[in-house]
């Protein structure tokens, strides 16, 4: 994520979303927007980065909080702990489903796309023993999600056991792959997306009746899940200027009801966030921000650089209240996808981004976003790449 | 309904001593979170200073009690102030941790570590270089936390009675016709329509279920199995029920079944006293399955624990398995779920949420729920 802002003591937003204690939503995927064929592709470009790199195999671990690299692989999210998916090119693929057991079997091989499951936790052991079943038994090992997916008394324990491999970490050029969201995912994406925006709308009518900003959250909140979203964050602005997550429902009247939503389906985040105003209570701030959001998201051409993007739209501008501007891309995890520090600064055709602008005036917190995808003839609403007969 | 100031305090010195007390010897302890949550787990800033934290955060307790809580995002400080009027509050990752070291604890002294399990690499660096070391306490602080205070029983109780109340929407969305991840979207609406906080989940649905699982899109029809596992929370502290319906008519085989499932977890909660070792609290509820004739399948795949802790106060006492040799102390929360696949009548679910009593396990639900008839005219 990249953020511009026009506020003196930094960025009024963050835009950080609160994770559940275990993620609960619908958890199948749908086969008919991601069949079996999306994972032999995505296979395949994993075994040309190990080819590339002359690493013996990949292993990809990834926990229950942020499970994208796993499930880009194996169309399968852990509930508990973490996962790990092994690619030996030429080879097969293997998927250790971690914590659970076989009591989680049956349901396991209902989901992922991997034929070959075992009930194993991360750790060397596990990885010698499918490494050797494959004859790889040195050389140079492709790892992602060792720093940040497992607990640091098992990636210690890792090193030290697999001190005969060459440990290459992989995780940039991982997520590289995952960056380029293929037609189908982005359909995904496009279908969340409706969701959203349908929720949110749903949220505007409550505030209206209600005039009680978390009772408008809750209802964007029920609209995701019963859609069937798998998780769903929101964030919601508070009358003293700042966005926060929604934790719990309370009877307090607001004048604004600001909101971030972002929802997984099937696997891919999308965001939209809105602001609706108590009649008689608009803010002047409301109209700017759409107009920075217009013309960042005009902005975003193949080969542009977001955050110049972002930054030439808000001096352009001039809006005399701080400001902040978030640009994002979308997919399998909610915040890392394509991340400037991992070397985004060139905007591809297809690349499917999330545009957010956030403000306070008056003590009031505005926030406006909407999620596009770059086009060679401009962006396109993401809300329009939904595949034809899907309900 | 928060943890007041006077509880922060109590908790602060509570770990301070524990810690001192503790191989580590220490003088002062950081209480850190992930920012990520899980169930079962303890999440020590959270316990203690009543903030669910978006990032990783450090809650550190100096040698005379004092908290000082470190958040991150810093755009988070708001909340983080509400949360904890008793703390003081500083924006700043976990490297700041090193100056309040410097400037509150005396040259020389130890400084413990709480939550050493949520530690992933790059966080453990970080930590050990701000506090000149890692010296992990976990155990010494579950001693304290799982020792569930007034405001936390309180909490838990609340929890409980909005799990039971919303029990009546998951009857009423059991209808042959619904997918099961919207059986569960109902669940949820009525659970955070009543005010409960992060709620946890699980619905699935077969005509002979082999185990429990997130919610599909499996539709609902007569005869159905219904299974549900219902964890809202309170303020962070999770309670579990655990539920089995019929679409329509339970056949008496499911009855019977159903029945010895209960019986086996009021033997369990019986045993469920101070002192008793987990162990023998799984071998009084799988002595009644065998009695009944399903001693083999007291077992995985045919079952997986019969119980375990609920967070974020404390994992204690873990899972219940036949090898956890824990001792079980007053005051400990957990649930207990002799839930289990048996050959005639699938997978079920039967559990209530416990703590620990001299006169044995209490339901927080008051009872031992019954099974379920649910769909038109039931």
């Amino acid at each position: 994520m990249t953020t511009v802002t026009t506020a003196p003591d930094g960025p009024l937003t963050a835009l950080t979303t609160m994770t559940p204690v275990i993620r609960t939503g619908r958890s199948c995927f749908d086969r008919r927007q991601l069949p079996r064929d999306e994972y032999v592709r995505r296979v395949r470009e994993v075994e040309r980065l190990a080819r590339a790199e002359r690493l013996a195999a990949v292993v990809v671990v990834a926990n229950a909080a942020s499970p994208g690299a796993v499930v880009h692989l194996a169309n399968l999210a852990p509930t508990a702990g973490a996962a790990t998916v092994v690619v030996v090119p030429g080879g097969d693929v293997v998927l250790m489903a971690g914590r659970g057991g076989r009591r989680e079997e049956p349901y396991q091989r209902d989901v992922t796309w991997v034929p070959s499951l075992l009930q194993r936790p991360f750790g060397a052991d596990s990885v010698r023993l499918v490494l050797g079943e494959r004859g790889v038994a040195a050389g140079r090992l492709g790892i992602a999600g060792l720093d940040d997916q497992v607990p640091a008394r098992v990636r210690d324990r890792f090193l030290a056991e697999m001190g005969d491999f060459e440990l290459v970490p992989v995780d940039r050029q991982l997520a590289e792959l995952r960056r380029h969201v293929g037609v189908r995912a982005r359909a995904v994406l496009g279908e969340a997306t409706v969701i959203l925006d349908d929720a949110l709308e749903r949220g505007a009518r409550t505030f209206a009746m209600t005039g009680v900003p978390a009772r408008a959250a809750l209802a964007v909140e029920d609209e995701l899940y019963a859609r069937g979203c798998r998780d769903a964050r929101l964030l919601l602005g508070r009358p003293d200027g700042s966005l926060r997550p929604f934790e719990a429902v309370d009877d307090r009247a607001g004048q604004l009801f600001a909101c971030y939503a972002a929802a997984e389906l099937l696997g891919y985040w999308s965001e939209r966030a809105a602001t609706v105003a108590a009649p008689g209570a608009g803010s002047r701030l409301g109209p700017d921000l759409e107009r920075v959001v217009d013309a960042v998201v005009g902005g975003l051409r193949p080969g542009a650089d977001p955050p110049a993007v972002a930054r030439a739209a808000v001096d352009r501008l001039g809006i005399g209240e701080p400001v902040d501007v978030h640009v994002r891309g979308l997919g399998s995890e909610l915040l890392d996808l394509p991340d400037p520090a991992g070397g985004w600064t060139d905007l591809q055709v297809g690349d499917p981004v999330s545009v957010v602008a956030a403000g306070c005036a008056d003590g009031h917190l505005v926030v406006h976003g909407r999620p596009v995808a770059v086009g060679a003839a401009g962006p396109r609403p993401l809300r329009e790449l939904v595949l034809p007969g899907l309900p | 309904m928060t943890a007041p100031d006077a509880a922060l305090a109590a908790r602060a010195h509570a770990l301070r001593d524990a810690v001192g007390a503790s191989a580590a010897g220490a003088a002062a302890l950081v209480c850190y979170s992930s920012g990520r949550h899980f169930l079962t787990e303890a999440d020590p800033v959270w316990w203690l200073t009543r903030l669910r934290p978006l990032g990783p955060t450090a809650a550190a307790v100096a040698p005379d009690g004092t908290v000082t809580l470190f958040v991150e995002p810093v755009q988070d400080l708001p909340r983080a102030a509400e949360a904890a009027p008793g703390a003081e509050v500083r924006p700043g990752g976990l490297g700041a941790l090193e100056g309040w070291r410097r400037s509150r604890v005396p040259a020389g002294e130890a400084v413990a570590l709480w939550g050493g399990h949520k530690l992933v690499g790059r966080s453990a660096a970080a930590l050990a270089a701000a506090l000149g070391g890692l010296a992990v306490v976990d155990e010494a602080c579950e001693g304290v936390s799982r020792r569930r205070d007034a405001p936390d029983v309180a909490c838990l109780e609340a929890a409980t009675r909005l799990a039971v109340e919303a029990e009546a929407a998951f009857r009423a969305a059991a209808r042959p016709g619904a997918a099961e991840y919207e059986v569960a979207a109902a669940v949820r609406r009525e659970l955070r329509r009543r005010g409960a906080g992060d709620v946890f989940l699980l619905v699935s649905s077969s005509q002979h279920n082999v185990a429990l699982h997130p919610p599909t899109e499996r539709v609902l029809a007569e005869g159905d199995v219904l299974l549900l596992e219902l964890s809202p929370s309170v303020d962070g502290m999770y309670t579990q029920l655990c539920r089995t319906a019929v679409v329509g008519a339970a056949p008496s085989r499911l009855r019977a079944d159903y029945d010895l499932l209960t019986a086996s977890l009021v033997a369990g909660a019986a045993a469920c006293r101070p002192d008793a070792v987990v162990g023998d609290v799984v071998a009084a509820m799988d002595g009644v399955l065998a009695a009944g004739g399903y001693g083999d399948f007291c077992r995985p795949p045919h079952m997986r624990a019969r119980g375990h802790g609920l967070g974020l106060a404390a994992s204690a006492p873990g899972d219940l398995t036949r090898d956890n040799e824990r001792r079980l102390v007053e005051g400990d929360v957990f649930v207990l779920h002799p839930n289990q696949y048996l050959p005639d009548s699938g997978y079920l679910l039967c559990g209530e949420p416990l703590i620990v009593t001299a006169d044995g396990g209490r339901p927080l639900t008051g009872g031992f729920a019954p099974l379920a008839e649910v769909g038109e005219g039931w």
